[in-house]
């Protein structure tokens, strides 16, 4: 039996070797390959020093190798810590400083990027997936480029201290104070979720799995996983593809994907200026979708869209997985309330606590708590946040028992299935990303023109929320728009860049002397 | 300024992410430079917009239409012709 997150590819490998493994823009490998060639990887970074107890960085769009590499950094007995492609260069640069990763698998392109951004003393190897760059800086990394591969065993998977209970990957996600806290997942959280898949949407050797999501993104573990259990194909959808509504529903079709999953901000694009009355997507058996709340009213028209199709909404923060699920019925046209969240996955408990930290009965609001395999160990050097989300079960007097606080609040139904309610702090939703918009505000507040700045999330039905920020110059005029959106982009990635820049003299003030948001979101939505 | 000099200053100052140098040739695909993304392609667009007055309609987001600065000028310039035409 596997127990480590790579032993699903090679047992695949052994099944099913000449099964496509990974399928994107044309470019086919199959499980014989992807397990010679991460393994071949793995080798590589071993004899670089790179093994159990390190983390590697991944910066690069997506791509086959992508999934090479991070088969190989687990192969190697280390974590991968997928950074968003799309992510300035100082952000990437925080985030592989901030965990300390030996080695980092990237493009030349971002490579330059990324020495510009700052030093990373603590990177001893990077790996590029296209060309050398023939100016290397003498007493920086080691360099070397796909092409090392070739002299390495491909058959010998290296020997490691590595068990499951270490790491495996490293997921970044908004943090409240200014900066990006890295989630830890270890091999065996990331398999208790993997094999609640397996068993709930038996995937097949047949099937085709598409991965949407970015792989910074907790929904790509899924498509990345469940398809390398199953033997079966995973299609990165390629970035000249899924910005373009039209396209992706082509793509969906001719690449004939059985198993969707993406945040419904995604699909709803697609319903509203895809065209897809044109088409009929036949081979679609299971949609899933996560992130954040599909609004019934579209919900209801992408089902009529793709009626072969059943569909699942699944929740759960990056530190829990996902931890419920809700398998959606054919919604009558009369009904306007959302759906649930569901209940609890296979070999995960949840509960919702009231604020005096009582049970919360039936149809009374709590915080969601999560407690399972499937909950992280904590955030990547941060004890004192890691202490604030894991918290001792209220409810367990009897033992100290850790369950997680999702900040999440609930209702439970008659039937057993949990809704959502909303937050109960500061972090928005928006096409799936979660946002705190004090890093927002953290970060605007870092330009010198900033006196102050208020950030605020607008709901939105197509993609959740649209940030605004209100912002008060040391110097009246001082400032434009284009300064403020400047130095977001280099400063966030850009689903975090609010899409509103307005300048005032001064801020709306509750009575304790905060800026008051509630005022300004008020102010907004009357205008 | 000409379209396609403040398209070029616009995708070069805001959408090109990569830190060092930042020029995009006229002709260079802009998804090779990461510029294409969903939400890049909501900047564009709205910037398109806002610049010229021309509405971008849903059908016209296609890949063949954005894939260059030289093709979102043309595409720009093919509505803008077919909208005077239409009134």
């Amino acid at each position: 039996m596997g127990y480590l997150l790579w032993h699903y590819l090679a047992d695949s490998a052994q099944r099913f070797p000449g099964n496509i493994a990974v399928s994107h823009r044309g470019v086919q490998m199959t499980y014989a390959e992807l397990d010679a060639e991460s393994t071949r990887l793995a080798n590589l970074l071993r004899r670089h020093g790179i093994g159990a107890g390190m983390r590697v960085g991944m910066y690069l769009e997506k791509q086959p190798k992508v999934i090479v590499a991070m088969q190989a950094v687990l192969k190697a007995g280390a974590a991968y810590v997928p950074v968003d492609p799309g992510a300035p260069p100082a952000r990437a640069a925080y985030i592989l400083g901030d965990c300390q990763v030996t080695a980092v698998v990237t493009t030349s392109r971002k490579m330059a990027g990324l020495l510009a951004a700052g030093e990373l003393p603590s990177i001893r190897l990077v790996v590029l997936v296209d060309e050398l760059a023939a100016d290397q800086a003498p007493g920086g990394p080691t360099v070397v480029d796909w092409s090392a591969l070739a002299a390495e065993d491909a058959a010998n998977v290296p020997t490691t201290t590595a068990v499951e209970t270490d790491p495996a990957y490293l997921l970044y996600t908004s943090g409240s104070t200014g900066n990006p806290k890295g989630v830890i997942l270890t091999h065996r959280h990331a398999r208790t979720f993997v094999d609640w898949g397996v068993e709930l949407f038996e995937p097949r050797p047949t099937d085709r799995l598409s991965n949407h999501a970015p792989m910074h993104f907790d929904l790509s573990v899924f498509d990345t996983y469940v398809a390398l259990q199953a033997g079966a194909c995973l299609c990165p959808v390629p970035d000249e593809v899924a910005p373009f509504p039209v396209q992706l529903g082509d793509w969906i079709e001719a690449q004939q994907i059985s198993i969707w999953y993406s945040v419904p901000s995604a699909l709803i694009r697609m319903l509203l200026h895809g065209r897809i009355e044109r088409l009929t997507f036949p081979s679609l058996r299971h949609v899933l979708f996560a992130g954040e709340v599909f609004p019934v009213k579209y919900l209801r028209d992408v089902q009529a869209k793709m009626p072969k199709a059943q569909f699942w909404n699944l929740y759960g923060p990056t530190e829990t997985n996902v931890c419920t699920y809700y398998k959606v019925p054919t919604i009558p046209e009369d009904q306007t309330a959302e759906i649930p969240i569901g209940h609890a996955c296979e070999n995960t408990d949840v509960f919702a606590v009231t604020d005096d930290d009582r049970l919360a009965g039936v149809g009374e609001m709590g915080e969601l708590l999560v407690r399972g395999p499937s909950v992280m160990p904590g955030y990547w050097g941060l004890p004192d946040r890691t202490a604030k989300a894991l918290v001792r079960n209220p409810l367990q007097h009897a033992y100290t028992e850790m369950v997680y606080r999702t900040g999440d609040y609930v209702k439970l139904r008659e039937d057993g299935e949990y809704e959502f309610i909303g937050r109960k702090d500061n972090q928005v939703k928006s096409r799936g990303y979660r946002i705190e918009l004090g890093e927002v505000e953290q970060t605007i507040y870092r330009h010198p023109g900033v006196r102050e700045a208020a950030v605020i999330a607008l709901p939105d039905a197509e993609i959740g929320a649209r940030l605004k920020v209100v912002v008060v110059p040391h110097e009246e005029g001082a400032m434009t728009r284009r300064d403020v959106e400047a130095f977001c982009q280099a400063h966030l990635p850009r689903y975090m860049i609010p899409e509103i820049i307005e300048f005032r003299t001064s801020l709306p003030r509750t009575s304790t002397g905060k800026a008051d948001r509630v005022a300004l979101a008020a102010e907004t939505v009357a205008s | 300024m000409k379209l396609e000099e403040a398209l070029k200053a616009f995708i070069e100052e805001t959408l090109v992410r990569e830190g060092g140098s930042a020029a995009v040739a006229l002709d260079e695909p802009l998804i090779d430079r990461g510029v294409l993304d969903s939400m890049g392609m909501l900047n564009l667009i709205s910037f398109l917009e806002e610049r010229t007055g021309v509405r971008i309609p849903d059908d016209e987001v296609l890949l063949e239409n954005f894939a260059t600065i030289n093709d979102i000028v043309a595409t720009v310039d093919r509505l803008q012709d077919g909208g005077r035409k239409a009134r």
